[in-house]
């Protein structure tokens, strides 16, 4: 049966060349364009995945002082949990901050002057980041020299390296503000620095280096339940809920789009399959069984459509070199054989659910 | 009529594949709606940015927390500056009834900033003022002559009298830094403006309230420090030691590269969109039409057989392709109301230019296939179209 449908197909082909690349080219234009759209939807959400790192952050604030540093070493010791890249504790004056920058090169943009080392940061260096704000305060002759003359935190002169952007009145912050910032306050020193000084820390954020599992996410939770006082709590979440809404908006306005093109290259598909129904309807006359010529169907429409697939996935993946940079993602190769599989059904259906009642319309009305 | 209303018919019959094909048209124009804006924008800024004094120019983005006149001292006193240009920027103004910008440039933006005139004179060639009224540059959008003197109303209540001493060539662009950003995304459109403008010699201004800047808005002011020509094969690194603690610094040609890019990447992607939803028409085109176009094969053989004459098959044909023209059309004059087509951003010439391109595009669009398959029906071999009819016996 695999060899006759084999043979019917390439036959047909050569018979019906104008017809075949008429479909052939309907095809791979419908997949390569519903391709490229997944691909853009796809870069969309990897975006979102980094930016908003919903999977990777836990946040939460405490009123027992002492609590959050013992937290912050029993998470940096736990070996069921990922590192942590970014830690934040802050008070309503200043924030401790460690940013490791052997898992995440990008660190805090600093318009002048320096991010903290990672030496400065291991050793805990009475060294200190500004936000903008704090310069508005000064005069204009404090503003040349804090450079050199550097700033007290409890009586301890700090060196000032760097400033930053920070432009939020106290009263204009809200809760959210805290669950996202990395810098939660005007003046920010190094974490160990931070605990060293005996600073009060009022909340704790960081950053996983990868998204937690659920088993993960439990034993964070349990980790955080034996300790008392623990106000507002967000854990890391089990999914990017926020991206995968952002990967559905970016292919929603187009899947119905797509979907019809897909049906208008099935309607050329069928006129040109009709010409190949009297050969049928003679296997029929002939005693062949419905579900025979429904898999000789299949088998024209499954090698037209894996012929168009790959094409179009070559063209696409040609098409993604050339794109400019920021527009579209390769797609992960677990998608490509998704989006096979997708289409495939959906073209082998709609064409024998158009083809069949053809075929044997006519074989009735033949008898 | 008659040809119209089987036109019609034949276009009903197919309602499903024809809807599909109007829908991916309009996709496509939509599409080709924000490829068009991203080309305008980029004409609209790209003679001004040609026109920024470019070489041995650095921008200091200065801190919000810095007085501005304190650190253009602070820069002026280095050897390596020969001047540093600054624009005053006050609120909308008042001229003519036409709400526009008034831009102040320094002596250090005039010597080195000038952009082309329609007519009339750069402020370089009015050495000071003298009289009445202040020499400005203007834009023609302001519907201002040569030699004119009117009132600006100023934002503090007060008016100037200015002459016009040149116009500003069409259509308007004119250095104007309204933005900042960190070096890596600093652009030089951040530095033009398009809007309708008074260009004045900031001394010849006077004092004024209205170039202040109001103290419950930080806003970020930018200066144009100018090197010595022997200065250009200092490294950056030296002024951005020297200057960085008042603010950002971004070498001039670093804001045109930036911009190449950014344009590159919008005019690129959105024109790669186009293509994606452009072959999707094309394919709904091609499969629509090959389909139609043999169906009228066989209905017009009947026809014909009955007396037709054939070119009043290639006339139906043609009504065919004319209703689907006007559908799509009005479809897209929908979408434009809809704000689908980002008309917004287009001026009534542009819009009207757009839409010559939306018709054009449409009538391309259907009539490429169409027509070839109308020549071949009309050279058609009768036998062979029967043949067809009767399926092959």
């Amino acid at each position: 049966m695999i060899r006759l449908a084999y043979k019917n197909f390439l036959r047909f082909c050569h018979v019906n060349m104008l017809f075949f690349f008429l479909s052939f080219l309907c095809l791979v234009c419908a997949f390569g364009c519903f391709l490229f759209i997944q691909e853009r939807a796809y870069y969309m959400y990897t975006v979102n995945v980094e930016s908003n790192q919903d999977t990777r952050v836990l946040y939460f604030t405490c009123n027992d002082t002492n609590a959050i540093q013992s937290l912050y070493a029993k998470l940096e010791n736990d070996s069921v949990l990922p590192k942590m890249t970014i830690v934040t504790v802050s008070d309503e004056n200043y924030t401790g901050l460690y940013w490791d920058g052997k898992l995440i090169k990008e660190v805090l943009y600093t318009p002048y002057g320096r991010f903290f080392s990672t030496e400065e940061m291991d050793s805990g260096d009475v060294v200190a980041l500004l936000g903008t704000d704090y310069f508005t305060n000064l005069s204009q002759e404090n503003l040349d020299t804090i450079w050199t003359t550097g700033i007290d935190i409890n009586g301890t002169h700090f060196n000032v390296i760097g400033n930053y952007f920070f432009d939020f009145p106290k009263d204009s912050i809200t809760e959210n503000f805290y669950e996202f910032a990395v810098v939660q306050t005007t003046i920010t020193i190094p974490l160990r620095t931070y605990f060293d000084f005996g600073l009060a820390p009022e909340r704790f954020r960081c950053v996983f280096s990868q998204p937690l599992t659920s088993t993960q996410i439990t034993h964070l939770s349990d980790i955080l339940q034996s300790v008392d006082n623990i106000q507002s709590l967000s854990l890391p979440k089990s999914f990017e809920a926020n991206a995968v809404y952002s990967y559905i908006d970016g292919i929603i306005p187009y899947i119905a789009v797509l979907l019809l093109s897909l049906l208008s290259s099935i309607s050329v598909i069928l006129y040109w399959l009709r010409k190949e129904f009297a050969r049928y309807r003679i296997y029929l006359i002939c005693g062949a069984k419905g579900r025979q010529i429904a898999f000789l169907i299949s088998v024209n429409i499954a090698l037209l459509v894996t012929a168009a697939y790959v094409c179009a996935c070559l063209a696409i993946f040609e098409l993604t070199q050339i794109t400019p940079h920021g527009l579209v993602s390769a797609l992960p190769w677990q998608f490509y054989i998704l989006i096979y599989i997708g289409v495939m059904i959906f073209t082998l259906l709609a064409v024998n659910i158009r083809a069949i009642p053809i075929v044997f319309r006519e074989k009735m009305l033949q008898k | 009529m008659a040809s119209v209303l089987i036109a019609i018919k034949l276009l009903w019959k197919r309602k499903l594949a024809n809807f599909v094909l109007v829908i991916q048209i309009l996709l496509s124009i939509i599409m080709l709606a924000q490829v068009f804006v991203a080309i305008e924008d980029y004409r609209d800024n790209l003679r001004a940015v040609n026109e920024l004094p470019v070489n041995n120019t650095v921008v200091l983005s200065i801190f919000d927390y810095y007085d501005t006149e304190y650190v253009t001292q602070q820069v002026l006193s280095s050897p390596q500056v020969e001047s540093v240009g600054r624009v005053y920027m006050g609120d909308i103004v008042f001229c003519n009834n036409v709400s526009c910008n008034l831009a102040a440039y320094n002596e250090g933006i005039i010597s080195r900033y000038s952009p082309e005139l329609q007519s009339g004179s750069w402020l370089s060639d009015y050495s000071s003022f003298s009289g009445n009224a202040i020499p400005a540059v203007v834009s023609s959008d302001m519907k201002l002559k040569v030699g004119d003197v009117t009132d600006v109303s100023l934002s503090d209540g007060q008016t100037r009298k200015i002459t016009v001493i040149g116009i500003l060539k069409e259509p308007t662009q004119y250095l104007y830094p309204w933005g900042s950003a960190s070096p890596e995304y600093f652009t030089a459109s951040s530095v033009i403006s398009q809007k309708p403008v008074i260009i004045v010699r900031y001394t010849d201004f006077g004092e004024t309230s209205v170039f202040e800047t109001p103290m419950d808005v930080p806003i970020t002011t930018s200066i144009f420090i100018f090197l010595k020509s022997d200065a250009a094969d200092t490294n950056m690194d030296t002024f951005r030691t020297e200057w960085n603690k008042y603010g950002e610094i971004t070498p001039m040609q670093s804001l045109v590269s930036t911009f190449n890019t950014n344009t590159n990447t919008m005019i690129g992607g959105t024109t790669i969109m186009f293509v994606v939803f452009l072959l999707l028409a094309a394919t709904g085109v091609l499969s629509n039409n090959v389909i139609q176009s043999l169906r009228n094969r066989r209905q017009f053989t009947v026809y014909y057989l009955l007396g037709m004459d054939w070119k009043k098959g290639a006339a139906v044909e043609v009504c065919r392709v004319g209703i689907l023209v006007i559908f799509t059309m009005a479809l897209s004059l929908i979408a434009g109301k809809l704000g689908l087509l980002m008309l917004e951003w287009m001026t009534p010439a542009r819009a009207f230019l757009f839409y010559g391109l939306v018709f054009l595009y449409i009538v391309v669009m259907f009539t490429a296939v169409g027509a070839g398959f109308m020549i071949k029906l009309m050279r058609e071999d009768l036998s062979g179209l029967l043949k067809d009819l009767q399926q092959g016996e």
